[in-house]
């Protein structure tokens, strides 16, 4: 029987008022991997807070290996074995691979860095999760992929007893993933004790041993075994069935409303593809396949070198995004929060800030209009927030609902939305399929861009797979199968 | 040697840019003018060249470890007239330098202590802190000149040392310290990591206040002592003998320092330091009035940041062609 080595036992935390975790027990082994599971705000950044010394519990104890600990802040987290490979990674950009590894913890000979002794034992560190990559190589130059692996060295050669996955696989591609697996498995089997949290499912029927179901900031439950499964998961986390998950009512028409033909660009080839009147059309294939490039071409962001572009059978250049609107395309980008948001500026001017001239009087914005546009889709959306809060203060879901919101006051026949479920909780993603299909009932031509394939086959009428650049495929009806996706974006059959 | 050598290369691919205007200038000069190759006036240059490097190296720890400083030569100007007036008023330098010094190191912590504790952003920080120096030094002096002849005291700005100005000695010697500070410290390794990521630094357990604090300490310390040499030269105690920090803000940046922290070069700072000293002395040797040089500085710095930020983007791309190509490599080999 594996040592126990973390326990929290009936931790609580408030903030003012607001009640982040109650009465959470929480355990892990040695050599296990515990996955935490639950909606965004259901407690899981303040639990991993709490182990990092980033906040102390209100009431409860943290054990770690059998003695009852205060983490009062990251240092002292790390010190005694616990490290924590951050969604949004905590890297200097700006040192090298070895400096990174080591950084807070510098080798030292008679009180200067000693970065040759440095070098070698960074070398050794990522030896041992087969990184292939050197130690002095500049943290700017490595994949998003790449630089986990630092930290992930990193929280390895600190002699982390315990490390926590937060969100490891939001930015990483189909096979970074397995390579992380691989790291993973192979930690647990050196006996470290790993608590993984994630939104995808499918990683923690690979990985997990057990698995935790927070919401609200309570445990609901924990599963072991053949409990693990994906209904029993859903059902926990949102107390709902998973059936009503992917829900489509409306059939797409007849009629053609978006056309692209031989579209090139800097990195798309000749890709051609069209979408009918209330039809949703998938784009899928792996990052880097093009599907984005494509997307930005059509949108005005990116130069078309050739191609025409065609809606309602009329075709129209587009000359850059205020075109691309202008003849009744949107696009809703994969990266929001560069790219979408402004997120000091609040929830009203988010949304209204791509319709300004709907409400511009001759003295000015008219406030109250712009109230009322604000609002318009609130409620279906069901956005939690009221119209001044700042976007920053917001949760993932949240934040592309405003984004949602903002472009739907202002498309007229097509949107385009680029990775629209990455990093949001279940409960987010639910309403947004659900605004996604009322939206086909009112004629629009949508194209869903994503790499998470059961929201691919769960919604989609047809599924375009790009590879290469150009499209390698196209799939519709029965034939939408993860399977059959996966093969031919990997490039198993040809068209 | 070999890892001498290649880094000595890359070395030269890295300062590529401010090298080519370097020696353009550096030849121009040589030729439309017969004075400019004199002995006398290279040392000219590289007097002033150390001086700016007195004022550009504390900058670059600043700019590094992503914070910014505007007060710097109003320190300078400060620390100048106060160690002159105490100079006059008959204090032995052993007394007014350590006491001068540490008014600067007040000046520091206090632009420090406002960055990391209060919301005020660096910028508007040290503008309050500059104005609160320049003020100061006309309130002290009561806005007058004074002549300031004492041997010792001016021995620190007008002394040679084997022919060489002291200056020079000065900022070889910072050069070494602050060299070996920023490259070869813990300290030196967690400003460039404050500068790279904030918040990654704070997960790595380093004190980011504590950090910003020093850096600024640094630099308005280092700022005072240029003043107070400054003073000792001119022979002259002024409220108006301020340093412009937006010159020393050129040098940092056409030097190589990026604004947004996370990667400070004394060597880039130091070649920076040198394109403006070689360009305003040769146009002053060609009878360009000052107002053109003015104009040509702006062009100059404009180019410089420019120039970096394409080949930056040129890198990224090439980062990017690279990652992907990594990629498909990888898909390949299954």
């Amino acid at each position: 029987m594996a040592e126990k080595l973390l326990e929290l036992s009936h931790v609580s935390k408030n903030f003012g008022n607001t009640m982040a975790l109650h009465d959470v027990s929480f355990d892990l082994l040695e050599g296990e991997v515990h996955a935490l599971v639950g909606e965004n705000g259901a407690g899981k950044s303040t639990l991993i807070n709490l182990l990092g010394g980033i906040h102390q519990p209100s009431s409860g104890s943290i054990i770690f290996e059998g003695r009852e600990v205060r983490i009062h802040d990251p240092r002292e987290s790390t010190d005694m074995g616990i490290s924590i490979v951050h969604q949004e990674l905590m890297i200097c950009e700006d040192l090298t691979v070895a400096q990174n590894i080591f950084l807070g913890r510098e080798f030292l000979k008679s009180g200067f860095l000693s970065d040759g002794q440095q070098r070698e034992a960074a070398a050794r560190a990522l030896e041992r999760v087969n990184a292939k990559f050197s130690p002095d190589e500049v943290v700017r130059k490595l994949s998003t992929a790449n630089r986990q692996i630092v930290e992930i060295t990193r929280a390895v050669s600190a002699g982390a007893k315990c490390v926590i996955f937060d969100e490891p696989t939001t930015s990483i591609t189909e096979k970074d993933t397995e390579n992380l697996y691989e790291i993973i498995k192979k930690l647990r089997s050196e006996g470290v004790g790993i608590i993984y949290i994630s939104h995808r499912l499918e990683e923690i029927f690979e990985l997990a041993d057990r698995v935790t179901v927070l919401r609200d900031g309570q445990t609901v439950g924990t599963l072991t075994g053949d409990d693990i499964n994906q209904d029993k998961i859903v059902s926990m986390m949102v107390g709902r069935q998973l059936s009503q998950f992917y829900i489509r009512r409306n059939k797409p028409g007849e009629k053609i409303v978006f056309e692209a033909e031989h579209i090139s660009g800097e990195k798309v080839n000749d890709s051609s593809f069209y979408v009918k009147e209330g039809e949703i059309v998938g784009f899928s294939g792996m990052v880097g396949s093009g599907r984005t490039e494509l997307m930005q071409i059509l949108f005005g962001v990116d130069k078309m070198e050739t191609g025409t572009v065609k809606v309602e059978g009329k075709q129209v250049h587009i000359t850059g995004p205020a075109s691309a609107v202008a003849h009744g395309i949107v696009y809703l980008p994969e990266d929001r929060k560069t790219e979408g948001l402004f997120l000091r500026m609040s929830v009203r001017d988010n949304t209204t800030i791509g319709c300004l001239k709907q409400f511009m009087s001759k003295f000015g914005i008219n406030r109250k209009k712009e109230s009322e546009i604000a609002a318009k889709y609130a409620a279906p959306l069901k956005l939690k927030a009221v119209p001044d809060q700042a976007v920053i203060s917001l949760s993932g879901g949240n934040q592309q609902k405003v984004l949602m919101g903002r472009w739907l006051n202002v498309a007229r026949k097509v949107i385009i939305l680029d990775e629209p479920t990455r990093g949001i909780d279940v409960g987010a993603k639910a309403d947004i399929y659900g605004i996604l299909d009322e939206l086909t009932a009112q004629g629009f031509a949508i194209i869903m861009v994503s790499s998470e394939l059961q929201e691919i086959v769960g919604m989609c009428d047809r599924v375009y797979i790009m590879r290469d650049h150009t499209i390698a495929g196209c799939v519709e009806g029965d034939d939408i199968t993860q399977v059959k996706i996966m093969e031919i974006a990997a490039g198993g059959v040809r068209k | 040697m070999k890892d001498f050598k290649g880094k000595f290369i890359s070395g030269l691919k890295r300062y590529s840019g401010i090298l080519v205007v370097l020696v353009v200038f550096f030849i121009l000069n040589s030729v439309l003018t017969d004075t400019f190759l004199s002995t006398d006036n290279l040392i000219l240059v590289a007097r002033q060249t150390a001086t700016s490097c007195m004022l550009g190296f504390g900058l670059t720890i600043v700019l590094a470890s992503g914070s910014f400083d505007l007060s710097l030569g109003a320190v300078y100007g400060l620390c100048g007239v106060l160690s002159g007036l105490w100079c006059l008023a008959g204090w032995p330098i052993w007394l007014n330098l350590p006491v001068v010094i540490l008014i600067a190191l007040a000046f520091g912590l206090a632009n420090g202590l406002v960055i990391t504790k209060t919301m005020v952003p660096a910028f508007i920080a040290t503008l309050g802190t500059q104005y609160i120096a320049t003020g100061s030094s006309y309130l002290i002096s009561g806005g007058r000149n004074y002549a300031l002849m004492v041997d010792s005291f001016n021995f620190l700005g007008t002394g040679r040392i084997f022919g060489l100005p002291i200056q020079i000695y000065y900022a070889v010697l910072l050069f070494i310290v602050l060299g070996l500070l920023l490259n070869r410290t813990r300290t030196g390794r967690y400003i460039q990591a404050t500068g790279s990521s904030l918040t990654a630094a704070k997960f790595a357990g380093i004190n980011t206040t504590k950090i910003k604090i020093i850096v600024h300490v640094l630099c308005s310390a280092l700022a005072g002592f240029a003043g107070i040499t400054n003073t000792a030269r001119l022979f002259n105690v002024s409220p108006g003998n301020e340093a412009n920090p937006i010159d020393a803000i050129c040098a940092v940046v056409i030097g190589g320092t990026s604004m947004a922290g996370g990667n400070g070069t004394l060597v880039g700072t130091l070649f920076g330091a040198m394109v403006m000293t070689v360009l305003s002395n040769g146009l002053n040797h060609m009878g360009l009035n000052s107002y053109w040089q003015q104009v040509i500085k702006g062009i100059l710095i404009i180019g410089a940041v420019a120039f970096d930020g394409y080949k930056r983007l040129a890198e990224e791309r090439a980062i990017t062609r690279a990652i992907v190509k990594g990629e498909e490599k990888a898909a390949a080999a299954k």
